[in-house]
């Protein structure tokens, strides 16, 4: 019988392929995401909610179909708030099953339903990472219905990721370009200043910081065509850490890293750096 | 098939983005952008682009801190006594962890972009054009503070408390010691007591 060895495991479940590790790192974060979710969930959903989901929900543009969608499960005389904690249940094992690397269409279309449902239900409180999140199992979704039986292929998920992150940077870049904050580094002071944060930072400092970001994401699309593209990729992975340290987005960070390394994955191809230090040494 | 399905799949992502930075930069200059945002909503409320952008997560997250950076917006309890002297202010809502916190944060960052929907539109109702959608708006907000105050006015009974919703006025970083001086101002101040929850 074949011993198990929980490095080749690891290694398989994570390096194999693009997808892998896409998957592997994100169903991680979602797991972490919905575990520290769980602990709060009856201030956001239950009927001792501070703000009641009925009231969120009625000016959110998900009215359309979750009203009528809790509408129905209503007048099937099933608790809405014990419905919703069996949809988290659902939730966390198809999360586990895609750690597991279970690569089923129905497990990746049952987690765009579920995340949609968990999420949506409170859009009073939903910010960056949620939308990035359904976005990410959505793309895991299509790859496995159009895409993963064929190798190398120009749909793969790396080029999807690429061309996305290129729209997402470039916008994002030109909707800070015409901000004279940005130039003048006000800005990130801005998005970080609270009452509880005591720190100076230099403002020359934050002067190349912010000045830096709107460079870095307006040449995002072009310079990863370069052979600049792996000093773009560090300098936007140390943007997003900067975000997950000072504005405390850390779930928000970590999944645009995983979109980032992932869709250069090639460039950072971790089984075969692995592989080549089994034969060096 | 699968180059229509993914033609479509971006067309639609620059289609949003684009649109919605450039009708946030619009907007922060106050043109009048009227035609531009027609053309988004025909494609925006097409049912099957709603349909697709939603359970696909590309409805949205675009332009992330762009234009005007927002400041830093929560939410703070405070509890009078009967010489209208504070007693109590607090600006926890008892979460657990420091993610759910920041996750309801944005609750406070909602309501401000609502009041200041509110207030151009009571510029604008001078003429009695927007009244009852006005009216909803300022109702809507009023709710949202209500519910927010609920569990601590039926802690102190006999007490006046007030839900504000505060924001970070950051001084210039040019400015010396700029990191001592930020401001705290209010967006909006409502007092409630037992008597507005029978």
């Amino acid at each position: 019988m074949k011993k198990l060895n929980l490095t080749d495991w690891i290694i398989n479940r994570f390096f194999k392929d693009s997808f892998s590790f896409f998957s592997g790192i994100l169903a991680i974060i979602m797991l972490i995401e919905i575990l520290s979710f769980s602990l709060d969930k009856n201030l956001f959903f239950s009927e001792n909610a501070i703000i009641p989901w009925q009231l969120g929900l009625i000016k959110s543009e998900y009215y359309w179909i979750l009203y009528k969608f809790y509408f129905y499960i209503d007048s099937l005389g099933i608790s809405i708030y014990y419905f919703y904690n069996t949809i988290i249940c659902l939730y966390v094992v198809l999360v586990v099953l895609s750690l597991l690397n279970i690569k089923k269409v129905w497990v990746y279309l049952l987690l765009v339903l579920s995340n949609f449902i968990v999420f949506r239900s409170i859009p009073f409180f939903n910010y960056g990472y949620d939308h990035f999140i359904l976005m990410s199992i959505f793309y895991c979704l299509i790859i496995l219905l159009f895409s993963y039986k064929y190798k190398d292929d120009k749909f793969s998920l790396p080029t999807l990721l690429k061309y996305h992150l290129m729209i997402i940077y470039f916008t994002s870049g030109i909707s800070k370009v015409f901000d004279l904050n940005w130039w003048n580094g006000n800005a990130i002071w801005r998005a970080i200043a609270s009452p509880t944060l005591d720190i100076y930072i230099p403002p020359i400092l934050l002067l190349i910081l912010s000045a830096g970001t709107v460079i870095i994401e307006l040449l995002y699309p072009f310079l990863i065509h370069t052979r600049f593209r792996k000093i773009t990729l560090v300098h936007i992975i140390l943007l997003h850490i900067g975000i997950g340290i000072f504005l405390g987005l850390s779930s928000f960070a970590g999944i645009m890293i995983l979109w980032n390394l992932t869709a250069f994955y090639k460039d950072f191809n971790f089984v075969k750096t692995f592989n080549k230090n089994e034969v060096a040494l | 098939m699968r180059k229509i399905f993914f033609t479509f799949h971006f067309f639609t992502i620059l289609f949003i983005s684009i649109f919605s930075t450039l009708i946030s930069f619009l907007d922060f200059h106050e043109f009048e952008n009227l035609k531009i945002k027609k053309i988004y909503a025909t494609y925006i409320n097409n049912p099957l682009i709603v349909f697709y952008s939603q359970f696909s997560g590309c409805n949205t997250g675009y332009g992330f801190y762009g234009i005007n950076v927002a400041t830093n917006k929560y939410f703070s309890i405070k509890v009078y006594d009967e010489n209208d002297k504070c007693i109590l202010e607090h600006i926890n809502f008892n979460f657990k962890n420091k993610n759910n916190e920041d996750r309801f944060n944005t609750l406070a960052s909602r309501i401000s972009l609502d009041l200041l929907d509110i207030q151009k539109m009571k510029k604008e109702a001078k003429s009695g054009k927007f009244d009852s959608e006005l009216n909803t708006m300022i109702g809507y907000k009023d709710k949202v503070f209500k519910y927010l105050a609920k569990e601590t006015v039926l802690d102190y009974k006999n007490k006046d408390v007030t839900v504000q919703l505060n924001f970070v006025i950051p001084d210039n970083i040019w400015n010396k010691n700029y990191n001592l001086n930020s401001k705290i101002g209010i967006n909006e101040k409502i007092k409630f007591n037992r008597l507005d929850y029978k």
